[in-house]
């Protein structure tokens, strides 16, 4: 099973590919969606990301911002559901 | 009358937050005196009927920067913050403007020539201006109030110019139809650089209502649970909104909103069977169905919710002040079901285009708006779409014009042609595809180099998802048909 620095790294991966966003700017912390690094359309790649990636289902009611505000709510969400 | 002052008539104490939550710091009182403090700050630095561009996501930053303006007698030009470098340079170039206020967001990822305010230079500024009264009573409410820039049938952008009577008029009838009082609290995800969303702002601040921003409405959990918890009595959203709301989850239709008095639906038809879903779901919720465009200020018409089920798929009449007419190429009424243009005068039609006395000419013929939307008119009166010239997707509700992404796709060297498309996507109702011809010689171009070029010149929501490359030279000609055919379609 993936540990939560794998998660990081893998996400932030993805973060980097699918926003050309440079490398430095995007930390553990970075706010993704307020900083603008995200849109909607970024939001929807990136549950499609994790349920492929990590076969995790959201729920409907999973979908809030707290869990998908920086790569560490995001890896705290996906080792949440994997556990 | 400057529609600043008729938003605030009788409103100069009012203690109420326009932002429920704010514990004051956004009551009326608050928000009257600190745009009364940044308009003679205005008048001081740039005088009155210059151009000042405002970009930032709804907040009360937009608001009080967005009133500001208005009661100097200055014009806003409203801007998406998500806008591109080479839109805002154009838009720069376009109308000269003296000033910008800009969110944080915006400053940092575009070098913008013109003086600027930013959120906290706006505050320092107001705390340090000194209380001014002005009162105006010669203003002249024919003059421009704002300019908003949409795209339409090229890729660049016209400038709408809108007066302060077409505001206050606009607003009185949209406030006539839905019953709005101060008791009234809207949960707004439009945007308020757009007409639509700048509506819900009039009209609410003319009653005395409240405002609730959702600025993110894809966060569907968090959004559903707002809804339900902030006590709001109207919702408005475009076709993509509702779509997503009944298609992705059944957490909406699970859900009680047992304070929600209406909705309202405009920016394009929502297929009756969503309609039809929703009030089934909330029989208790009236369902307006509206029309409208930029041009018009917002509003051009709408359905009654009690019309809904006799009327099925019509977009109503004309709102209270607002003649419609659908007319053949010779401006004469067709008759019932015989299909025609529709036509609309009133006082909330635009005074014209900024700058472009020619596709104003178009649009305005004899004291009519000429809307380009072909139509039918049964034998009451209502109107039915039969068309609407397809120019705009909505990627999540978000406007993109397909035109413009086609452009920046074609600057690449090897690309013959390109087309943009709405294709049906589960969460975002539209999503966007392009196909891309490309010549024998720059066969290795792949979809992601088309992403990464678009990257660099566009917001992230324009970027297609989708991107289908026809590599064969003897395709340019079938690209062209595949175009063609395409076009007709839309």
């Amino acid at each position: 099973m993936a540990n939560t620095i794998e998660i990081k790294k893998e996400i932030r991966q993805f973060i980097i590919e699918t926003t050309f966003a440079p490398e430095p700017d995007v930390k553990d912390d970075t706010l993704i969606f307020v900083q603008g690094f995200f849109d909607s359309m970024g939001f929807i790649m990136l549950i499609n990301f994790i349920a492929e990636k990590y076969g995790i289902k959201t729920d409907d009611n999973e979908l809030m911002e707290e869990n998908f505000e920086s790569i560490n709510a995001i890896a705290a969400f996906i080792e949440r559901k994997l556990n | 009358m400057n529609c600043f002052d008729y938003f605030f008539e009788d409103k100069h104490n009012l203690q109420k937050d326009l932002i429920p939550g704010n514990q004051g710091s956004t009551s009326y009182q608050s928000i009257y005196t600190r745009s009364i403090k940044l308009a003679y700050y205005l008048n001081e630095k740039i005088g009155s009927g210059q151009k000042i561009l405002l970009a930032s996501q709804n907040s009360p930053f937009f608001i009080l920067a967005y009133l500001g303006i208005l009661k100097s007698g200055n014009i806003c030009i409203p801007l998406n913050p998500e806008i591109e470098q080479n839109n805002i340079d154009f838009i720069i170039e376009k109308t000269q403007p003296k000033l910008g206020f800009f969110s944080e967001l915006v400053t940092r990822k575009l070098e913008i020539s013109i003086d600027q305010i930013s959120e906290t230079g706006l505050l320092e500024l107001i705390t340090n201006q000194s209380p001014a009264d002005r009162p105006d009573e010669n203003f002249d409410g024919e003059q421009t109030a704002e300019i908003i820039f949409t795209s339409g049938s090229t890729a660049t952008p016209k400038g709408v110019m809108i007066t302060h009577n077409n505001i206050i008029a606009n607003s009185d009838s949209i406030i006539q139809y839905l019953k709005l009082t101060e008791n009234d609290r809207i949960f707004v995800v439009l945007p308020f650089f757009y007409c639509y969303g700048q509506s819900l702002l009039h009209t609410h601040l003319r009653v005395g209502g409240q405002l609730v921003f959702n600025n993110n409405f894809i966060f569907l959990g968090s959004t559903i649970k707002n809804l339900a918890h902030s006590q709001c009595t109207g919702f408005a959203g475009v076709p993509s909104h509702f779509q997503i709301l009944l298609r992705k989850t059944d957490l909406f239709r699970n859900s009680e909103f047992p304070y929600l008095r209406y909705v309202t639906q405009a920016g394009g038809k929502l297929h009756n069977t969503f309609i039809e879903e929703f009030t089934k779901a909330f029989p208790e919720i009236s369902f307006y169905v509206m029309y409208g465009q930029t041009e018009a200020t917002a509003r051009l018409s709408y359905l009654p919710p009690d019309m809904l089920k006799e009327k099925t798929g019509s977009l109503g009449k004309g709102i209270p002040g607002v003649e419609l007419k659908v007319v053949d190429s010779k401006g004469r009424e067709v008759i019932p079901g015989k299909t025609g243009e529709i036509i609309a005068k009133g006082k909330n039609i635009m005074s014209g285009y900024f700058n472009d006395p020619e596709e104003t000419a178009k649009a305005l013929r004899n004291g009519w708006l000429y809307t380009g939307d072909l139509a039918t008119m049964d034998e009451d009166g209502f109107i039915y779409l039969t068309s609407r010239k397809k120019e705009i997707i909505k990627v999540g509700g978000k406007r993109v014009s397909p035109k413009e992404i086609e452009e920046v796709i074609a600057m690449l060297p090897g690309v013959i042609d390109c087309s943009v498309e709405a294709v049906e996507d589960d969460l975002l109702a539209e999503a966007l595809k392009a196909t891309v011809v490309v010549s024998e010689e720059h066969q290795n171009l792949s979809a992601e180099g088309i992403r990464k070029f678009c990257s660099t010149k566009l917001s992230k929501y324009k970027i297609p998802g989708i991107i289908d490359i026809k590599k064969n030279i003897t395709f340019s000609a079938t690209g062209k048909k595949i175009k063609h055919r395409l076009n007709e379609y839309e």
